[in-house]
């Protein structure tokens, strides 16, 4: 296919490359930047202060278990309900496909409020819960529980367009030579779709660490206790520590670069996987 | 041979991999969702009526919207211009742009209302520009666009974009053989062609637009009646322990945002099926 | 091993791909499924492996019913369509796939394994090339991979789909007398699916003619070709010409035209159509008693030996006719086009007007 990437000509091209970088420098690149700004505007002794206080510490680990538990459980979910919905057919196949958007589509505020009213301490789940010891909600296991709501389209919706994409002939070619489905996903599937799904726990961790709204309505903001990092930096905004809230958002900024760059380089090497495509036509 | 490809009968784990499914998306995602029902509709009409036509929402319903309509349109334009530059020129920086432009959803959301609303307010880098020509952002329902124009900005552009790709130059061709200008071209034959990708991009932007609330409670000010957005407004009655208020109120974020995803899934089906030829 | 199919139905939702088909392959023989798409060779091939399971009827492997037997255990090679090779894995890696799947106590050692996949490679003369990835080959390599991969469980079956479907004319030509003499050394009972006429009558011993999830006529090439058991199988092998006109017990005529025909009352009076195939007619500058076809000559290609003419039909109704003459009958009609010439069938298919065959016929 010839490249339709071309060098801009005439004037008014340029002027829409400026337009465009313009754009991209007013409402991408300067926030980006002035987070770090802000956060190492006390200088780095301050920098450090905050990063070892107990409420930095504390914020960090929770973030990296809520993260820890969720992406598994997610990678998982995601993995099952890709095969289910591009290996077979049946009905309501679309239904489940169209079910699992729902949480993209769901504020996640209204979807803290979900999980608040089913699994709180005054409804039947909550309170069977809290009988044998487990308080669910203001708690770890309702922060968890919520976040892998947020992130649970993150694996699938990456999957589905590539195996239907993909086809299952080779699945089938494996199943005529022997191979049990077990060996046939392992051996043949696997290695088809593992950039992709590496791409979809990316994404997945990102959301995880970053979830805000959702987590924020379920985790009752106990100091030191139940403060991810996106809930510390409101915190400390909140309390005019506005250094240290830019350190906080620092360190989640860079996640997110992070988050960028490997999903850029993911990109990239699907893409070269798929540029050299069979080169049988039908 | 169409017909065979969706008879998908010989590969085993169809029982496990679908109950399991069927588990995960119940507990997960149905069963949170019908308890918000059950509680909502434990409540009178007339209950549900008071609380959904209080000043107070009925405000907060109007901030909502409007800023979720004005940044859904900045988004419309923004995105069509990045989508545009970026599949169709080359330059310098063309890489670290369409690496950029999912920095959105990157960027955990509180990151990005805080350092937005340190970006332009009155005497931030943007926000002293702004104010010198008598625009105040910060605090204000335009910081609210912003706000969420931010987070929803790679939708748009990365709806378009594999489309734009895929509108091979000989259409184009084609039509200047026929004496198209280039004005004339992109009107009739490239924004026709991308026009179901836009809109759907754009709608899936007004939907995250609707329920952004970390990116918008820090820029917003939060002043009820005037900038205070309707997650923002549940999360009061939730801190005020009046589940039922907020249980109502969530029902109508919940309702829009389910129509609006059913609909762009509905109206996507039909289109590719229309352009498809089935 | 040879394979019976009894009684097979199979529905799609609200249509039909199969009815009530039934077929009997003896051991060793190589047999085509023809049929234009959707016809349901494909879907008919699929049962057959187990790879689709049919809504009635029994599939037989040498007597045993195998209808309900597992893919993995009905030791049958599949040739996919677009060859569905394991794209992350080698040539090498791809013919050894099922061997290594093999369970533990069954699968032979690791040099045992590289020694069956350098002869099956060395089989299919690719064994210069058991280090590259299927995105690195030819369609036609490809194909030979798949080939070998399906063979190296020594299956007593061999199902191949399309097998030459992707490949360009030349090719396939070579690939498929290539798979002919294949055949004759490894003697595997052998189905494959084709739409390609052409390809169906030169590998086979037996062609299986399919259309609307039926089978038209299963028979050898020659029979299928000289004796085609309907409509159907006459039209879908190679080109026709139809001529439609009146019969009247003694003579077929279409405006200008006319025929002698005797077919001592096994074609009623009314209307009738005449099959003529290319080749079976000379083109002359003069009519005869019994045969009175005047034509136009337009546009002529030459290939190989062979001299295809397009006529248009003077002063009668009817679509251009398409004859085929030798190179030598051509250079000795000397015509040019534009010229006005007779079209003498040797002879004809008819098809009465509620569609059956009737007999064949010579004007006289």
């Amino acid at each position: 296919m010839a490249d339709i990437h071309q060098r801009p000509r005439h004037w008014h091209q340029w002027l829409l490359i400026l337009a465009a970088f313009a754009a991209v420098i007013m409402l991408l690149v300067l926030p980006l930047l002035l987070i770090f700004f802000e956060a190492f505007d006390q200088g780095w002794a301050m920098v450090q202060q905050n990063l070892t206080s107990p409420d930095m510490i504390g914020a960090i680990k929770l973030t990296l278990v809520v993260a820890a538990i969720t992406v598994p459980v997610n990678l998982a979910f995601g993995i099952l309900l890709a095969w289910c919905v591009t290996r077979y057919e049946f009905r309501g196949r679309k239904l489940l496909s169209t079910l699992i958007d729902i949480p993209f589509a769901m504020s996640p505020v209204v979807a803290g409020l979900c999980y608040l009213v089913v699994y709180g301490a005054q409804s039947a789940v909550g309170n069977w819960f809290s009988g044998i010891g487990i308080q669910l909600m203001f708690a770890l296991p309702g922060m968890v529980m919520v976040t892998v709501f947020v992130t649970c389209p993150y694996v699938a919706r990456v999957l589905i367009p590539l195996m239907e994409s993909q086809g299952q002939h080779e699945e089938e070619a494996a199943i005529t030579l022997g191979a049990s489905g077990w060996q046939a996903f392992w051996y043949v599937t696997l290695p088809k779709i593992r950039w992709a799904l590496l791409y979809g726990v990316v994404l997945t961790n990102a959301r995880a660490v970053g979830e805000f709204g959702a987590v924020s309505v379920v985790s009752g903001l106990i100091r030191g206790e139940t403060l991810t990092l996106p809930l510390l930096v409101q915190m400390w905004n909140h309390d005019y520590n506005t250094v240290g809230a830019f350190t906080a958002a620092a360190l989640l900024a860079a996640m997110a670069l992070v988050t960028l760059l490997l999903k850029t380089v993911l990109e990239w090497s699907t893409e070269l996987k798929n540029g050299q495509p069979e080169q049988d036509s039908p | 041979m169409p017909i065979l490809r969706t008879q998908h009968t010989v590969l085993p784990g169809f029982t496990l991999s679908f109950a399991l499914s069927v588990l995960f998306i119940c507990l997960v995602i149905l069963v949170p969702l019908s308890g918000l029902a059950i509680h909502v509709s434990q409540m009178s009409w007339a209950q549900y009526w008071a609380v959904i036509t209080d000043p107070r929402s009925l405000a907060s319903f109007r901030v909502t919207l409007l800023a979720a309509a004005g940044a859904s349109l900045i988004n419309a334009v923004v995105g069509m211009l990045l989508a545009w530059v970026l599949t169709r020129y080359r330059f310098p920086g063309r890489r670290l742009m369409d690496a950029l432009v999912d920095l959105p959803f990157a960027l955990p959301t509180a990151v990005a209302g805080l350092t937005l609303s340190a970006l332009f307010a009155g005497n931030g880098w943007l926000g002293q520009w702004f104010e010198a020509a008598g625009i105040q952002v910060a605090y204000t329902p335009i910081g609210i666009m912003i706000a969420m124009s931010f987070t929803s900005l790679p939708f748009v552009v990365r709806a378009v974009q594999p489309v734009l790709e895929d509108l091979t130059p000989d259409v184009e061709e084609a039509a200047a053989t026929l004496g198209a200008t280039p004005m004339a071209t992109f009107f009739t034959v490239i924004l026709a062609q991308l026009l179901p990708a836009l809109l759907t991009g754009t709608a899936l932007a007004f939907t995250r637009s609707l329920g952004e609330y970390g990116a918008v409670i820090f820029i917003a000010g939060n002043m009820p009646f005037e900038t205070e957005i309707l997650s923002l407004l549940v999360n009061i009655r939730l801190d005020e322990f009046d589940y039922a208020a907020a249980s109502a109120l969530a029902s109508v974020i919940l309702i829009a945002s389910l129509v609006m995803l059913f609909g762009i899934q509905l109206v996507q089906s039909r289109l590719t099926r229309r352009w498809k030829g089935h | 091993m040879s394979i019976r199919v009894e009684q097979i139905h199979k529905r799609f939702g609200d249509f039909t791909a199969l009815s009530d088909i039934n077929l009997d392959v003896q051991e060793g023989q190589l047999v085509g499924l023809l049929g234009p798409s959707g016809s349901g060779k494909t879907t008919l091939l699929r049962i057959i492996a187990g790879l689709e399971k049919a809504d009635q009827g029994r599939v037989l492997f040498h007597g045993k019913d195998v209808t309900n037997l597992d893919v993995r255990k009905r030791r049958v090679g599949f040739v996919f369509q677009q060859y569905a090779l394991f794209r992350h894995l080698t040539v090498a890696d791809n013919v050894a796939f099922g061997l290594r799947m093999l369970p533990r106590n069954e699968r032979p050692s690791r040099r045992d394994i590289r020694q069956q996949v350098t002869q099956l490679l060395e089989l299919v003369q690719l064994d210069h090339l058991a280090g590259r990835y299927p995105a690195q080959l030819s369609g036609g390599q490809k194909q030979r991979v798949a080939l070998a991969r399906a063979l190296a469980l020594k299956p007593e079956v061999l199902l191949l789909d399309e097998p030459f479907g992707a490949l360009d004319a030349k090719v396939r030509k070579e690939l498929r007398r290539w798979l002919r003499r294949l055949h004759e050394r490894i003697p595997v009972t052998s189905l494959f699916v084709t739409h390609d006429q052409e390809e169906a009558m030169e590998v086979s011993d037996q062609v299986v003619v399919m259309s609307q999830g039926r089978v038209e006529q299963m028979a050898n090439p020659l029979t299928v070709y000289e004796q085609p058991a309907s409509r159907f199988v006459f039209d879908f092998l190679g080109h026709i010409n139809a001529l439609k006109g009146l019969y009247d017990g003694q003579s077929w005529q279409s405006g200008d035209a006319h025929l002698r025909l005797t077919t001592e009352g096994a074609c009623p009076n009314g209307e009738l159509t005449l099959y003529l195939r290319p080749h079976e007619a000379d083109l002359r500058r003069e009519p005869s008693d019994s045969a009175h076809l005047p034509v136009t000559l337009g546009t002529r290609s030459v290939f190989g030996g062979t001299v295809t003419l397009e006529l248009e039909p003077q002063g009668w109704a009817g679509d251009v006719l398409e004859v085929e003459l030798s190179r030598d009958a051509w250079e000795h009609l000397n015509a040019q086009p534009g010229d006005r010439l007779f079209v003498h069938p040797r002879q004809l298919q008819t098809v009465t007007c509620n569609g059956n065959l009737g007999p064949r016929v010579t004007p006289a």
